[in-house]
């Protein structure tokens, strides 16, 4: 028996990666849910979204690339969704981010538009890219026509009848919030964005840096956040609670994405345990071979 | 099938791509190197076409030729040709590469460090501060709830001052005096002929104030009396009733309409209008109370304060934002950021041996904290890379396999 166990302690990588493989391909195939349990981060960030005054926008930096679309494409999808389903207005930009940010960004915008009969220029924008923060962090918050001068469809800013929805977007003060997605996002956008700190600040980030922003959370300088594949899905089930039927979830990744992650870590959970085990058992098994010696 | 192929070739490359690089799960091969050396090269071109369409084009190029046109008679401001300082500076580190000349390559070197500097100077005091405060936490019930701060003396009305833009007119029996708001310097007073009836009235520029003898006209801004309006003025009102309470204004946006200043006598309560303005706090809970000296006569609110008024004195105070209610969990979380921010830093710090039981023992449990720590990232950090796979999993068989499984045995 305690051999058998200490095997456990080499099992070889490509094991585990069929295993893995396995494990999270099954709820691709056939469709399982599981219950969701909303975090406090995730319900703070979704009501400071929901909470929009007369004549402000919700402004989102989207900073995801291709390198981390995994977790920020569903994250971006449900803000934007509940943005539409709202209609809310909103503008949308990339600062120091990889090129195709802008693009990737309005794949979803368009699609989810389609869903909701929203209008570009009138409900949202999409400014594209642009680079130099954190200075221009600072400089978006004090101007935003004055860092974007043209939208990422080359349409000027200031072509009012074109872009109508951006007569009112001036400085942060038209912000009902600030979301930032991106694998890592900025801390300094806490700093520099509204130095007077009126405009919620959330952030969308993958699950590997969340723990670097919980303290952050807890002093207010972030008002909420959504993290991972896990908060996408969160904030999900929170928009079909509130809207119902009106909110359509078709082809948004979030619940599709959750129940193979949770399948794949469970996957990883047990291999850890066999590991441990295994590593105990041989280490026995040496053991008792220096007695026997 | 050619509909097919014509509409899902892309699919084809890209799930080629996909499983190419996916290759090196079982081991290292030329195929994924082509693959990531294919990818770095679209990456950097790509890059090099978007930074100078949405940046360098937009944001240096045209101002920079707009300048020098204006120089030579164009239209616009000379000063745009300014800009070509900034390429002169950019240009220069790439003098690096020259050993005659890389020593001026050091000027644009140190004018990245120190703005770097700077900001980074800013940015650390900005994200730390809040950090070190919030560090103090609550471990017990508070025995007194938040008051409101006294942050200017105004004078006393006996109807509800009138706010309009930073200016606050106040009407006593026979005088009408306009207050800078929130710094509370006094502008005029202007004495009325007769005993007023009723609150300032702001037109343009003009102020009426409703008395006995007729509406006063008096100027905004010097506090002039222009005339009296008498024919079919206004009539004379009582004086005001019981004050009618007012929605706190506050400067952060998620609290909007969420907390009622109600007078009550000489105090005034607040209450909470909706759930949810703090942790823990429900609609109509009390979540501070505060006494004025007198009886008061109006309650305002505007831009995070409060006016608050009486017949002989009014004030403006500092509205304080709700607190969270605790409960007994939230206190355990707190003594558990206090002790793991004790016994971490004491682990940290080496400036004296650490000798006694009570140092070693805060020392050995702070490596102890810091590895849970370390836990939840290890965690997050499988989670993160599983969803990777995830994207791509979904992408191989939602967008590669089974529509190409429908195109065969529809």
């Amino acid at each position: 028996m305690l051999k058998f166990l200490a095997r456990l302690d080499v099992v070889p990588r490509r094991t585990i990666y069929i295993f893995l493989l396995i494990a999270a391909g099954i709820p691709f195939l056939v469709p399982i849910r599981l219950p969701m349990y909303i975090w406090k981060e995730t319900r703070s960030a979704f009501d400071a979204t929901q909470v929009v005054q007369p004549n402000k926008v919700v402004a989102i930096c989207s900073n995801w690339d291709p390198g981390s679309q995994g977790e920020n494409w569903p994250q971006y999808e449900a803000i934007v969704a509940q943005c539409m389903v709202n209609h809310t207005p909103f503008i949308v930009f990339s600062v120091d981010s990889d090129p195709v940010s802008p693009q990737l960004a309005e794949t979803v915008n368009e699609r989810e538009a389609k869903k909701y009969g929203c209008v570009y220029g009138r409900d949202w924008v999409n400014l594209g890219l642009t680079r130099g923060a954190p200075l221009t962090m600072g400089a978006i918050g004090r101007s935003v026509k004055s860092v974007f001068q043209h939208d990422y469809r080359q349409i000027p800013t200031q072509n009012y009848e074109k872009l109508p929805l951006m007569r009112r977007v001036r400085d942060v003060r038209d912000f009902s919030c600030f979301w930032v997605v991106q694998y890592q996002p900025d801390l300094n956008w806490v700093v520099f964005l509204d130095p007077n700190s009126r405009v919620p600040i959330l952030f969308a980030c993958a699950g590997i840096g969340s723990s670097g922003y919980y303290p952050y959370l807890s002093s207010g300088q972030l008002k909420g956040m959504v993290v991972g594949t896990r908060g996408a899905a969160e904030y999900e089930v929170m928009l079909r609670d509130k809207f119902g039927k009106r909110f359509d979830d078709r082809e948004l990744r979030g619940q599709k994405l959750v129940v193979p992650l949770a399948f794949g870590n469970l996957v990883i959970i047990v291999f850890i345990i066999a590991g441990n085990i295994g590593t105990i058992a041989r280490r026995r098994l040496e053991a008792q071979a220096k007695v026997f010696r | 099938m050619t509909a097919y192929w014509a509409a899902n070739w892309p699919i084809w490359v890209s799930a080629f791509c996909v499983i190419a690089v996916y290759t090196y799960l079982f081991k290292d091969n030329a195929l994924y190197r082509v693959m990531m050396q294919i990818f770095i090269g679209i990456n950097l071109g790509y890059q090099a076409i978007v930074q100078w369409r949405d940046v360098l084009y937009p944001q240096w190029w045209l101002p920079m030729i707009d300048g020098f046109k204006a120089i030579f008679g164009g239209p616009g401001s000379p000063w745009g040709a300014l800009w070509s300082l900034v390429g002169v500076i950019g240009l220069l580190f790439y003098l690096q590469l020259s050993r005659k000349y890389a020593h001026l390559s050091k000027i644009a070197i140190g004018i990245t460090i120190g703005i770097g500097a700077g900001l980074t100077f800013k940015s650390q005091f900005g994200q730390n501060i809040p950090q070190v405060l919030d560090s103090f936490k609550p471990l017990a019930p508070a025995v007194v709830r938040p008051v409101p701060r006294t942050v200017a003396h105004l004078p006393g009305s006996i109807y509800p001052p009138t706010l309009d833009g930073s200016l606050a007119f106040f009407v006593t029996r026979n005088q009408v005096i306009a207050n800078e708001v929130l710094g509370g310097v006094e502008l005029w007073r202007t004495t009325l002929p007769s005993t007023s009836t009723g609150p300032v009235t702001v037109k343009g520029d003009e102020v009426d104030v409703p008395s006995v003898g007729g509406a006063v006209q008096i100027d905004r801004s010097t506090g002039r009396q222009l005339g009296i309006h008498i024919a079919n003025g206004p009539q004379p009102s009582p004086l005001p009733g019981k004050p009618q309470s007012a929605i706190a204004v506050y400067r952060q946006p998620q609290l909007a309409h969420g907390v009622e200043l109600i007078p009550n006598g000489s105090s005034v309560q607040a209450r909470a209008t909706r759930n949810g303005v703090a942790e823990g706090v429900y609609t109509g809970d009390l979540l501070w109370d505060a006494n004025y000296p007198e009886p008061i006569v109006s309650v305002q609110s505007f831009d995070g304060v409060a006016l608050i008024s009486g017949a002989h004195e009014s004030a403006i105070w500092e509205i304080p934002a709700p607190q969270a209610k605790l409960t007994l969990r939230d206190y355990f979380d707190n003594w558990v950021s206090v002790i793991t921010v004790v016994c971490v830093m004491s682990y940290f710090f080496f400036s004296f041996r650490r000798r006694g039981p009570v140092v070693v023992a805060a020392s050995n449990m702070g490596r102890w904290l810091l590895m849970i720590g370390f836990g939840a990232f290890f965690g997050n950090t499988v989670m993160t890379r599983m969803s990777f796979l995830l994207d791509r999993l979904m992408f191989l068989i939602d967008d590669w396999l089974r529509p190409f499984w429908h195109a065969i045995f529809k």
